[in-house]
């Protein structure tokens, strides 16, 4: 870089420009985000080591204990629960189950949506109006309602509840790559590359699906929180997560019960949700408007 | 000898639906209505008209990339049109197209050399290190400096990313292209170098074209045989020569006629078009070119003129050109 | 015009039938479904006679007619737990949620939309700035985390409000405001979003520009044009209103259709959670038809449908 600075006029030190320059690009709330989100995912990865106790661990002399800064012992940093279980080592694997389930979740319905949108695009005709009828009808019923009529009609495992999950959001993943799909196969680069004799997986695995990306990527970013949202209200209905499992919902539907006598059972994992769906928004938006103005 | 191309009476329909009422109309708009011709091996056609008579959709019909509702085309002794997707896809090594915007029909995303490259890997044809040597060596051929294979579409001028979509459609050694308005998207300095590597190219690979152009400027110089569309038909057709020598049809006068000119003695007696080409939904009946034509008379305007060869080989359809109205009479 | 309701109409129609045909694939793939709707302590006469009447011994598209036609008359079949008609376990739930929801949709719809006028007008302001992040939080903070930080506040460290239940106007108060910001959340960032592309119109920077007062330009331009989003968006909570309360009624123990509905789904009370589910697809389209006809009524460029090539 040429150094366009005017000799004699004196300048702002380097470092502080430097960090004017990453306060612009990315807004303190955007920064927290991603501590916040970093700090999640690097307890839901090692979660195991450092966990004070086992989650499932029954203390039942030390039941309801208060946090520490609440006269509680050092032994239970943020108390216990009714049976004694540290709340602390509890909200660690929650918040692994939760993100695990709505990180699987999301992929699933973006792999799915993506499929659906290739596949409604490519073949157009009845495929594609019928694609649109299911888009429409899943846009327009409250998912947590599909999900429960599921969830009552299948009984409730692990693995179901998954899949559940990764049936939510699919729509949106299948409206925005039908409809660019589309406008790409009408003119420009997928009509040359068709034209070279390349079939559709090169048409659209290596050339489509690459320039709608960014897009996609935020729409993730978008429906990650939501995926949050969802697994923890059903947890916290007590259809989604089972126990002995736990999850961020589980616990806060638990805890409802002690709110007069040990609220930190639910308050915890209630923030915590809170700041994971709220750092993720802040995240998406901002990855939005750096990636994808059009979307707004 | 038999030509290596060869339409015959394609057709193409599109269906428009029309709106407003509970039981709206569907009106069909006739791109390309009944259109023949054959390209010998190593000649040009090249093919003129205003925008919106169906020269692109002829072209696409030409390479089988859109079904005709009629007609077939045949290259080299096979009906494009009906080949199954297999077949068609193999063929694409031996018919070619370039595109009108060369900035839409590039992957922004991915570097020159990769997409010049890309019709090798398509079809598993040699090995990497191969390819990459094949692609730039035609990057070369076409005028472009080594270096700019790294490069990304958006980094090059207009007139080297059509280099490079030659280039792509060269690679992989074709006999027939097809040229869609391949210099019209570009600044007027860069226009005439496109074409000489156009005309450069054919002489080098022996290359069959059809020229697709609105300008006649330009199809005069790349053509051996022209042909004039008018709302999805071909109103007169012939060699380069005869055709600018002695044009038959009053369009293809208006048109020669709008040439811009030095020549004082041809400014003169200048035809020029008045008004617009009536919609291609709503064609009048008998002549398609009757509202604008300033020879049109009563049969015109009853029976549409068929395209009829005249004693030298020259093709016209109008009952009034001179040459017509002898070949009905005789 | 006519083409239009009808197409409205035919999408609406498609949308039951295909909710009705998912409980019905869904209720044959889950398990018997005498037991299911019967009981598991029915004798194994009752079951025969009730698969006859029900025509469970037929083919299985003959079963869908049949299942058909006794939604029609009204037969959703028994509740397990109950022992009484689903469809009256549920409907006695109606207006209790209606009690619940219809204010906090007043409260989203008073609370959200000025908000969001305000914050276009204001753009770029403090004011915006509070409005929007309230209106992130109102997103990221899901209800149930809400409700139980009210209770915490209100019912167990202030004593002022009861914390579960619906036998006062005080219960009533903690569930309508946890419904009623969220709303107010979305309704707010749609409205100023609507706001904002209206303004930027050429139309209204002309009449600002010609020096109409701006309030009028505001009333007379603005507002209009920015309601048809905005109205899709209350269209959808309208019809979102059965069963957007499920997790709050949860967190409020307050007795009403979501509150059914959970309980329904953890006893695997299938009959009842069918009526449910249809009653919801009923608002969701209903709701959906009105929008569109509002629409026609706010936009005239939808009441004709414009004459010409791809109209219609």
């Amino acid at each position: 870089m040429v150094d366009l600075a005017q000799p004699g006029v004196v300048s702002p030190p380097r470092w502080m420009e430097r960090l004017g320059r990453i306060g612009r690009n990315y807004p303190p709330l955007v920064l927290f985000g991603m501590v916040w989100l970093a700090a999640m995912l690097f307890i839901a990865i090692t979660c195991d080591w450092i966990s004070p106790y086992a989650y499932a661990q029954i203390d039942l002399r030390a039941r309801l204990a208060p946090p520490v800064f609440l006269g509680g012992s050092e032994r239970h940093l943020l108390g216990t629960d009714e049976l004694g279980r540290d709340v602390l080592a509890r909200l660690f694997h929650s918040i692994r189950m939760s993100l695990m389930v709505a990180l699987i979740g999301t992929a699933i319905g973006a792999t799915l949506g993506t499929l659906i949108g290739f596949l409604a695009a490519h073949f157009r005709g009845l495929v594609d109006d019928l694609v649109m009828t299911l888009i429409d009808f899943q846009a327009s019923m409250p998912f947590m309602i599909i999900a429960l009529a599921v969830l009552a009609f299948f009984g409730n495992d692990l693995v179901l509840f998954i899949c559940l999950m990764g049936i939510f959001g699919w729509e949106r993943y299948a409206r925005i790559v039908r409809g660019m799909t589309l406008s790409a196969s009408q003119h420009g680069y997928a009509v040359a590359v068709r034209q070279l004799g390349a079939g559709p997986f090169t048409i659209y695995g290596r050339h489509i699906l690459p320039n709608i990306a960014s897009t996609l990527i935020v729409n993730l970013t978008l429906n990650f929180p939501e995926h949050i949202l969802l697994e923890t209200g059903l947890s916290f209905l007590g259809l989604g997560v089972q126990p002995p499992l736990t999850s961020l919902g589980n616990m806060v539907g638990y805890g409802r019960d002690y709110l007069q006598s040990a609220w930190w059972i639910a308050v915890f994992p209630g923030l915590a949700i809170v700041l994971t769906t709220l750092s993720m928004s802040l995240v998406g938006d901002w990855l939005r408007d750096r990636l994808d103005p059009t979307l707004r | 000898m038999t030509p290596l191309v060869e339409a015959r009476d394609l057709r193409r329909h599109f269906r428009i639906r029309m709106g407003g009422a509970l039981l709206g109309g569907v009106k069909s708009l006739k791109a390309v209505d009944g259109v023949s011709f054959r390209i010998e091996r190593g000649r040009t056609l090249g093919l003129v008209g205003e925008s919106g008579c169906g020269k692109s959709t002829l072209a696409r019909l030409a390479l089988g990339m859109t079904a005709p509702d009629a007609g077939q085309v045949v290259f080299d002794g096979v009906d494009v049109t009906r080949l199954p997707t297999g077949e068609w896809r193999r063929l694409r090594r031996r018919m070619q197209m370039v595109f009108q915007d060369p900035l839409g029909a590039l992957d922004r995303r991915l570097t020159v050399l990769a997409q010049v490259e890309e019709p090798l890997r398509i079809h598993g044809l040699a090995a990497p290190a191969e390819r990459r040597e094949r692609a730039l060596g035609l990057l070369e051929g076409v005028g472009l400096q080594r270096h700019l294979g790294d490069r990304y579409p958006h980094e090059l001028s207009g007139g080297q990313r059509q280099r490079v979509v030659l280039a792509r459609a060269l690679i992989l050694e074709p006999d027939f292209l097809v040229c869609d308005e391949p210099i019209s998207a570009l600044d007027v300095s860069i226009q005439a170098q496109v074409v000489n590597l156009l005309l450069e190219l054919q002489q080098k690979f022996g290359l069959t074209f059809l020229f697709i152009s609105h300008d006649l400027k330009v199809v005069r110089h790349v053509s051996d045989e022209i042909a004039v569309m008018y709302l999805g038909r071909i109103v007169e057709q012939g060699s380069r020569e005869r055709l600018f020598a002695r044009p038959e049809h009053p369009y293809t006068r208006a048109l020669i006629a709008a040439v811009p000119t030095l020549d004082r003695e041809r400014r003169r007696g200048r035809t020029l078009l008045a008004g617009d080409p009536p919609s291609p939904l709503d064609l009048p009946k008998g002549c398609r070119f009757q509202a604008r034509c300033p020879l049109a008379g009563p049969l015109c305007r009853h029976i549409e003129p068929e395209l009829v060869t005249l004693a030298d080989g020259h093709r016209v359809a109008c009952h009034v050109a001179a040459g017509a109205t002898l070949e009905r009479a005789a | 015009m006519l083409r239009f309701l009808v197409a409205k109409l035919t999408r609406a129609f498609l949308a039951i039938l295909f909710v009705v045909t998912f409980a019905f694939v869904v209720l044959r793939l889950s398990g018997d479904p005498a037991l299911m709707i019967l009981g598991p302590e029915t004798t194994p006469e009752a079951l025969a006679a009730f698969r006859k009447s029900w025509g469970l011994d037929a083919p299985v598209w003959q079963q869908f007619l049949g299942y058909l036609g006794n939604l029609t008359e009204g037969r959703f079949g028994q509740s397990m737990r109950d022992a009484r008609p689903a469809i009256d376990v549920v409907m006695e739930r109606v207006p209790i949620t209606l009690w619940l929801m219809l204010p906090a949709l007043a409260l989203k719809i008073l609370l959200g939309v000025p908000a969001g006028v305000l914050a276009a007008l204001k753009r770029n302001s403090t004011l915006d700035r509070a409005i929007m992040t309230f209106s992130v939080m109102g997103y990221a903070v899901p209800n149930f985390v809400l409700g139980i930080f009210l209770i915490l506040i209100f019912a167990v460290q202030l004593g002022w409000l009861p914390s579960s239940g619906s036998a006062t106007w005080a219960h009533l108060i903690l569930p309508v405001i946890v419904l009623g910001t969220a709303g107010a959340g979305i309704l707010a960032r749609f409205t100023r979003s609507a706001m904002l592309e209206v303004l930027g119109q050429p139309y209204v920077r002309t009449a600002v520009a010609k020096g109409v007062p701006w309030w009028r330009v505001v009333n007379w331009h603005a507002l209009p044009n920015a309601a048809i989003p905005t109205v899709t968006v209350i269209g959808f909570m309208m019809g979102s209103l059965i069963a957007g309360a499920v997790v709050t009624e949860s967190v409020f123990a307050w007795p009403g259709l979501g509150r059914a509905l959970v309980v329904a789904v953890s006893n695997r009370d299938l009959a009842v959670v069918q009526v449910i589910l249809l009653l919801v697809a009923a608002c969701m389209v209903t709701s959906n038809l009105i929008v569109d006809m509002l629409y026609g009524w706010l936009d005239p460029r939808t009441r004709i449908p414009k004459a010409g090539v791809g109209g219609g």
